[in-house]
């Protein structure tokens, strides 16, 4: 069935549309949270919480589009709320002097290793563990964006603010994760 | 184009969601300017190895526990609603405290199961306070075997602890009066 008429369904109450956009969505919701919060219990809450909420705010959905990017909101904010309360510490990518400890045994892999598909891995976890220290908006916009393939314009409903706002927090955020690249590969 | 737009319209041109006539012009900027073509590999290689980062795979039935979950929270919900419309005073209010979480429990089961079967099923919407009192109809639908007891409790606990307290009470009082499937 098109999105466009479970979504329809689902406002007017209906259960198997509700149960179907929940099987269509629950990968995606899972994987964000899973990349902000960096482990399956986590991931796990904010994914269950994420569809509770959609369901008791479904009057609200006007079309398709607002579904999507309402999900995203629903999830990021679930996402980095249950950050904060862990009291998580944001350490800026700039901050090279904090560098993790698991950033060093990964560097140290990356330069006794010549094998490619192990460089590759490497430089992917390397990619991973920037994106993890980058703000929290920047990193939202990143995961969204460049990591799960949403669009421009579903990012920006999604975080209530103007595309433009998307794509400069993309631009920032990228050349800070190239710079951390460089560093860490030098 | 210059190099402000080839930063600006990176993504559009990396997407492949520009016409012929914007990539050849793009392109033969980035042909004649190093610096561009330096940053327009960079940001290919970077999205690339973004993209490619999979997150690894929840535990096995992990999906099917999620929709289960998922559909008797909401359904908690909703019954925890009706339930607070019908218990506004009066001498039958301790009845109708006992009666919807009871019913919400036994409904839970029943929906965990019809989640998982389409042919089966009830719509949240078609709850009526009738079909709560007559909570033994929905009993004799229920089948156990598709849903443990411990999950709908928590599914209960985190929408309503004094809703999942009388469910237990219940659940308790069943499984003496020998419902041996709970
Ligand atoms: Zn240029």
């Amino acid at each position: 069935m098109e999105l466009r008429d479970l979504v329809e369904r689902f406002i007017k109450g209906d259960q198997k549309a509700f149960a179907e956009l929940v099987r269509r969505y629950e990968r995606k919701v899972y994987s964000i949270a899973y990349r902000m919060l960096e482990n399956h219990l986590d991931a796990d809450e904010v994914t269950q919480e994420t569809f509770v909420r959609i369901y008791e705010k479904r009057h609200e959905i006007r079309d398709t589009n607002f579904f999507t990017s309402l999900i995203l909101r629903i999830a990021t904010n679930y996402a980095i709320d249950l950050l904060r309360k862990k009291q998580r510490r944001f350490i800026s990518v700039d901050d090279t002097d904090e560098m993790l400890p698991t950033v060093e045994v990964e560097m140290a892999a990356l330069t006794e290793s010549p094998d490619s598909a192990l460089l590759n891995e490497e430089l992917g976890a390397i990619i991973e563990k920037g994106i993890g220290l980058l703000p929290t908006r920047q990193r939202v916009t990143v995961i969204l964006h460049d990591v799960e393939g949403f669009s421009k314009t579903e990012v920006a409903m999604a975080m209530g603010c103007p595309e433009a706002t998307v794509r400069s927090n993309l631009h920032i955020a990228r050349a800070k994760l190239k710079k951390w690249l460089a560093k860490r590969l030098k | 184009m210059n190099c402000r737009e080839i930063h600006f319209y990176i993504d559009d041109y990396l997407s492949g969601s520009f016409s012929p006539g914007l990539r050849e012009e793009f392109e033969g900027h980035l042909q004649s300017c190093f610096d561009c073509r330096n940053f327009a590999d960079e940001e290919k290689n970077l999205m690339e190895r973004m993209r490619d980062r999979a997150v690894p795979e929840p535990p096995p039935g992990y999906w099917e526990q999620l929709e289960t979950r998922i559909g008797a929270r909401v359904l908690a919900d909703e019954i925890g609603k009706i339930g607070a419309e019908y218990v506004p005073s009066g001498s039958r209010a301790a009845m109708w405290r006992i009666l919807v979480p009871l019913a919400a429990v036994l409904v839970l089961m029943f929906l965990s199961f019809s989640w998982k079967e389409p042919s089966g099923g009830m719509r949240a919407s078609s709850f009526s306070p009738e079909l709560i009192g007559n909570y033994s109809v929905v009993q004799m639908e229920f089948r156990a075997d598709t849903v443990s007891v411990p999950e709908i409790m928590n599914s209960l606990l985190l929408t309503s602890p004094g809703m999942a307290g009388y469910g237990l009470i219940q659940m308790e009082r069943l499984t003496r009066m020998g419902w041996e499937e709970f």
